[in-house]
C-alpha cells in the first residue's frame, strides 16, 4: 500500500515536471509567434490584438497555468498551420484513434509471435532450428522499421496488389479494409521488435533454466515441459514485462517513421508536418502526450511489478 | 555447448566479413567514385541496374552507386561524431559518478532513467523542432541523447571495479582519484565500452536515416543513406532499386556491427 502512494505520488510528480518542461522549452524558440501566426503584412494593431487575445503579454508562469488548465481540459488552443481555425485537439482526436491501432496491432502481433517463438528457440537451445532462429532475428534485428514499410509496400502493394499504396481507408467507413491496410504497417513495426523480443526471451529464459531450483525439480523427476511452464516462464516474467514495456515506447518512435511511409493519418505524421510548419501548439500538445504515456507505462509497470512478485512487496 | 561456441565464432567473422567490406566501400567512396554523385543525366531517369550503372540511376539520372557510397560516408562521419559525443560525456559522467556515488550521482541517475524511456528519435525530434533541422544540429541533439546510455554502463562498471583489490593498492601507493578512475578502472571496462561503442554507432546510424527520411536531417543535394531512402519513397513503383540500395547498406551495416559486438561480448565471457 505504502509502495503504491508512493509510486502514485512519483508519477504525479513526473507528469508535473514533464508538463513544465515540454512548455519552457517552447518558450526558448527566438521569433515572434503573432508574427509566425499571422504572418509578414500583419499591422502592428493585428499582432497587439494577437497577443492580447492569447495572453502572450502575461508573465511565464501565468501562461504555463493557463496553459496547463487547458491542457488539462484537452485544450491547447488552435493550430497555426490551419490558420487558427482548427482546434488542436480536434486535430489531434481524429489522429490517436490511427496512431492507437497501429500501435495496439503492433503490439499484439509482436506477444503473439515473439512468446511462441522464445520459448521454441530455448527449448531447442543449440539445434539447427534454434540456429535458424537466431540467424534470422540478427538479420531482422537490424533492418528499420521504415524501410521494412517500403519493402512491403514493394512486396505487397505494387507487386501481389494484396492492397493499394496510399489507399487508407478510414475506421468509421469500413472497418474491414482498415484493418486490411492497418495491418502492413504494423507488421513493418512489429518485425525488428519481434526479432529483438525472441532474442531477449531466449536468454533470460535460459538464464532462469541454469538456476539450482531447475536442477532440484528435473532431479525430482519433473519433466522439462512442466519446468518450464510451471516455474521457469513465471519466473522470467519480471524480466520480460520490463522489456515490453521498454518496447511500447519504441513502438510509439516506431508509428511516427512508419505512418509517414505508409501516408496514415496518424499523430505521428502530424507531428512532422507541424515540425516542419512550426505549429508550436501541436507539437507541444503531441510530445506532452507522447510523454505522458510513456511515464504512465512505467508506472503501471512498476505496480504490475510487485503485483507479480511477492518479494518487492515486503520491502 | 560445442556447436554454439562454434556458432557464435562464425557470427563473429560472418560480422568482421561484412562490415571490412562495408568499410572498404565507404572509404574508397571518400577519394573515388565511379560518377559523380551529384551530377544529373536527363537521359538517363530511372535506368535499371547494368554494366554501365551497377546499382542502376534515379530519377534525377545520378549514379546510384556513387550516391550510395558517398551518401554512407555522410551517415557514417554523422554516426561516429555522435558516438563520439555521447561516448565520452557519458564515460565522464559514468565515471565520476560511478567512482564518488553520494548525491550528485543519485540526482544525476535519477535524470538518466527518465532520459532513458524515452526513444531517442522523440527526444531527437524535440530538439529539432526547437532549434531546426540540419547536420550539425541532429550531431549535437542525437550526441546529448547518447550520453544516458553511455553514463549507465561505465558507472556500474566502475562501482564493482572501485572495491577490487588492485585498485585499493593503487589507493595505498599514492594514486589520486583522476589516475585511478582513468588509468587503472577506465582500459578494464573496455569488454563493455566496445560492445556498447559499437551498438551506439548503430543506434546513429538508424537514428540519423529515421530523420533524415522525415526530412528533418541531412538536406539536399547532400546524399545520406536516410535522405536517399526518402527520395526513393516516390519512385517505389517505377524503380525500386533506388530504395534498395540505401536499405540493403543500412542494414548491412547495422547487422555487421551487431554481429561483430555480439563476438566481443562472447569472447570476454
Amino acid at each position: 500500500m505504502k509502495y503504491t502512494v508512493k509510486k502514485c505520488i512519483t508519477l504525479i510528480l513526473s507528469l508535473f515536471l514533464a508538463s513544465v518542461l515540454t512548455f519552457t522549452a517552447f518558450q526558448i524558440i527566438p521569433g515572434d509567434s503573432a508574427l509566425n501566426a499571422l504572418g509578414m503584412d500583419a499591422t502592428e494593431e493585428q499582432l497587439k490584438a494577437y497577443r492580447e487575445h492569447f495572453g502572450l503579454n502575461d508573465s511565464l508562469p501565468t501562461r504555463y497555468i493557463n496553459w496547463l488548465k487547458g491542457a488539462l481540459k484537452g485544450d491547447f488552443g488552435y493550430s497555426s498551420q490551419y490558420q487558427m481555425q482548427i482546434k488542436v485537439s480536434t486535430l489531434i482526436k481524429d489522429r490517436l484513434t490511427v496512431t492507437l491501432w497501429l500501435a495496439g496491432l503492433s503490439f499484439l502481433l509482436i506477444v503473439v509471435v515473439s512468446i511462441p517463438l522464445g520459448i521454441l528457440s530455448a527449448r531447442k537451445k543449440d539445434s539447427i532450428l534454434d540456429s535458424f532462429i537466431t540467424l534470422v532475428t540478427q538479420v531482422f534485428m537490424s533492418v528499420p522499421s521504415f524501410f521494412l514499410a517500403m519493402i512491403l509496400t514493394l512486396v505487397f502493394g505494387i507487386l501481389l496488389k494484396w492492397f493499394t499504396p496510399g489507399n487508407y481507408t478510414p475506421l468509421d467507413e469500413n472497418f474491414g479494409n482498415f484493418l486490411r491496410f492497418m495491418i502492413f504497417p504494423a507488421i513493418a513495426i512489429a518485425i525488428p521488435k519481434i526479432a529483438m523480443m525472441v532474442k531477449f526471451l531466449k536468454s533470460a529464459l535460459l538464464k532462469e533454466m541454469s538456476l539450482d531450483y531447475v536442477r532440484t525439480a528435473k532431479s525430482k523427476g519433473m519433466t522439462n515441459i512442466r519446468i518450464l511452464f510451471q516455474h521457469v516462464l513465471k519466473n522470467a516474467l519480471i524480466p520480460v514485462i520490463t522489456f515490453l514495456a521498454m518496447l511500447l515506447a519504441d513502438i510509439l518512435a516506431g508509428t511516427i517513421l512508419v505512418e509517414q511511409v505508409f501516408n496514415l493519418p496518424g499523430l505521428g505524421r502530424l507531428l512532422v508536418a507541424s515540425i516542419a510548419n512550426r505549429d508550436y501548439a501541436v507539437v507541444q500538445a503531441i510530445i506532452l502526450y507522447i510523454v505522458s504515456v510513456v511515464i504512465i507505462i512505467n508506472f503501471l509497470v512498476d505496480l504490475i511489478y510487485q503485483w507479480i512478485d511477492p518479494r518487492l512487496r515486503s520491502n | 555447448m560445442k556447436l554454439n561456441r562454434k556458432n557464435d565464432h562464425f557470427n563473429y567473422i560472418l560480422g568482421l566479413a561484412i562490415t571490412t567490406f562495408i568499410l572498404l566501400v565507404v572509404l574508397i567512396g571518400f577519394f573515388y567514385t565511379p560518377y559523380d554523385p551529384n551530377k544529373m543525366n536527363a537521359a538517363l531517369k530511372n535506368s535499371p541496374p547494368s554494366l554501365t550503372h551497377l546499382l542502376g540511376t534515379d530519377n534525377f539520372g545520378r549514379d546510384i552507386l556513387s550516391r550510395v557510397m558517398k551518401g554512407a560516408g555522410t551517415t557514417y562521419i554523422i554516426a561516429v561524431a555522435i558516438v563520439c559525443i555521447g561516448a565520452s560525456l557519458g564515460t565522464i559522467l559514468g565515471a565520476f559518478t560511478g567512482y564518488f556515488g553520494g548525491w550528485l550521482d543519485e540526482i544525476l541517475m535519477r535524470v538518466n532513467d527518465v532520459l532513458i524511456s524515452f526513444p531517442s528519435i522523440l527526444l531527437a525530434l524535440v530538439f529539432v523542432s526547437l532549434f531546426g533541422p540540419g547536420s550539425y544540429n541532429i550531431i549535437f541533439a542525437l550526441g546529448i541523447i547518447f550520453v544516458p546510455s553511455f553514463a549507465r554502463v561505465v558507472r556500474s562498471e566502475f562501482i564493482v571495479l572501485k572495491e577490487r583489490d588492485f585498485i585499493r593498492n593503487a589507493k595505498l601507493m599514492g594514486a589520486n582519484s583522476f589516475r585511478i578512475m582513468f588509468v587503472h578502472i577506465l582500459p578494464n571496462i573496455k569488454r563493455v565500452l566496445i560492445p556498447s561503442l559499437l551498438i551506439g554507432f548503430n543506434n546513429a546510424v538508424l537514428a540519423e536515416a529515421g530523420l533524415s527520411y522525415l526530412g528533418l536531417g541531412v538536406q539536399p543535394p547532400q546524399a545520406s543513406l536516410g535522405r536517399m531512402l526518402s527520395e526513393a519513397q516516390s519512385y517505389l513503383l517505377d524503380s525500386p532499386w533506388y530504395a534498395i540500395a540505401p536499405g540493403v547498406m543500412i542494414v548491412l551495416t547495422v547487422l555487421g556491427f551487431s554481429l561483430i559486438s555480439g563476438g566481443i561480448e562472447n569472447e570476454y565471457e
